[in-house]
């Protein structure tokens, strides 16, 4: 069973994308990124990145994330402060250590991609 | 074995028969149906479409909002049927139809009321297109409740270069004709709605949708507490002001709130407050979590309340909004 699955789906996508969303215009290091888009469809994007990051099916390709995140000159600081979004998030939701850290290194493995490095 | 029918905006009611375990969106496309489709997991929802009968899977719906599921919505990819159902491409486009006017009224200096023939079914909150003429229209929210009143509401402000409003204003007469065309939109009460606290906040002609639906909301027996908040710049922009003060003190849950940026030393309506429409509702709702959001009026407005009801705890999926489009002419 994938971590997708072991979570529980789509159904653990929607528990957490608002908290996720939340936590990310919470946070002075990436809020600003937020300030000018649609927020439905800002939704969307951050359940499809939540459905890649938790091993669920997806379309994502290195070279979408490349192409998505291009102009917005991204460092180390702003991987940073999603990352630890999404394991607050998961925390929040008691998703156990173990899926945690599945979950962490799927995300971790668009690194370079969403940086463009 | 299960059949669909299935419409499309090409051809009416093809049936195609589903194999065992296949989903509605994999029986179209091997049916030789061009379905939009993306991940077919139940996330993207690209391959959104409409049931009109009443007995589609629930599965099929998870994620939608509610609204999206009372107008029968789902996803093909996650619907499974067990029994035929009719289901059609998302969003079917309404015929433009011919409708008489049958009352204009002024609600204040520059606010019409138009009233006209109820040509069709429709969810208060939800807008239409008025058409002046074959190349001129623009979209007006619906402010009447079906279940009581045997005509559609629109407020109309009179804009300086309008050139829907003015003409409306000026030259249109009961007994005229007018081209309709609707209903659309995802801005109205829904069932699941019942006993969640409401929050409803509009500025301007941004009550038209909010009156059709907290009336709604009364009349479907709502029971949890509302608040209603309307912004103007002066007291006297307000309108209906009379009519919901008497709605407030018919039905105890409901709280109406006349917020003006200034008020003027001759103004002495005892109902309205002088306040930053923001600072106030903050005031009055600082926490949001299981708020059911309704938010109207100008795009400004719209898009910064949503991100403070969010915030403060609303759910996106509990947030229904209807931006109007600043139309100066």
């Amino acid at each position: 069973m994938s971590v997708y699955e072991s979570i529980g789906g789509a159904a653990a996508v929607d528990a957490a994308v608002d908290i996720f969303y939340r936590k990310v215009l919470s946070d002075d290091r990436i809020s600003h990124f937020f300030d000018d888009v649609d927020m439905d469809g800002m939704r969307a994007k951050q359940k499809s990145f939540l459905t890649m990051a938790f091993g669920g099916p997806n379309e994502y390709t290195g070279k979408d994330m490349r192409e998505a995140h291009k102009h917005m000159n991204l460092t180390e600081e702003h991987f940073t402060a999603v990352a630890e979004a999404l394991v607050g998030t998961l925390n929040e939701l008691e998703v156990p250590q173990e899926h945690i850290d599945e979950i962490v290194n799927i995300a971790v493995s668009v690194k370079d991609d969403v940086l463009n490095v | 074995m299960v059949a669909i029918n299935f419409t499309s905006e090409q051809e009416a009611n093809q049936q195609v028969e589903l194999e065992q375990g296949e989903t509605v969106l994999d029986g179209l496309l091997r049916a030789g149906h061009d379905i939009p489709y993306g991940c077919r997991a139940g996330v993207c929802q690209s391959c959104i479409m409409q049931c009109s009968s009443k007995n589609m899977p629930s599965q099929a719906q998870q994620g939608l909002k509610p609204a999206q599921k009372e107008l029968g919505y789902f996803l093909a990819c996650n619907c499974l049927p067990s029994e035929i159902m009719d289901v059609s491409t998302a969003v079917s486009k309404s015929e433009k139809v011919s409708a008489k006017i049958l009352e204009k009224t002024y609600l204040n200096n520059n606010v019409l009321r138009l009233r006209i023939d109820k040509v069709f079914d429709y969810k208060p909150g939800q807008f239409c297109t008025l058409w002046k003429n074959k190349t001129v229209s623009r979209c007006y929210s619906l402010a009447s409740i079906p279940q009581k009143e045997n005509f559609l509401e629109f407020h109309i402000k009179k804009l300086d270069k309008g050139q829907f409003s003015k003409w409306a204003h000026n030259d249109l007469q009961v007994g005229d004709s007018i081209g309709v065309q609707g209903p659309l939109g995802e801005c109205f009460y829904s069932y699941t709605d019942i006993s969640k606290p409401l929050f409803l906040a509009g500025i301007g002609t941004g009550l038209s949708p909010l009156y059709g639906v907290l009336r709604d909301a009364l009349e479907r027996g709502h029971n949890g507490n509302i608040n209603l908040v309307l912004g103007a710049k002066n007291a006297d922009d307000f309108y209906l002001v009379d009519d919901l003060l008497a709605l407030e003190r018919r039905y105890i849950q409901l709280n109406v709130h006349f917020v003006a940026q200034t008020l003027l030393k001759s103004d002495d309506n005892k109902h309205i407050v002088e306040a930053d429409i923001y600072e106030y509702i903050h005031q009055v709702v600082p926490d949001f979590k299981n708020q059911r959001v309704f938010l109207c009026g100008a795009d400004s407005f719209v898009k910064k309340m949503k991100r403070r009801c969010f915030m403060a705890g609303a759910n996106m999926p509990d947030i229904s909004a209807d931006a109007f489009l600043a139309f100066n002419q």
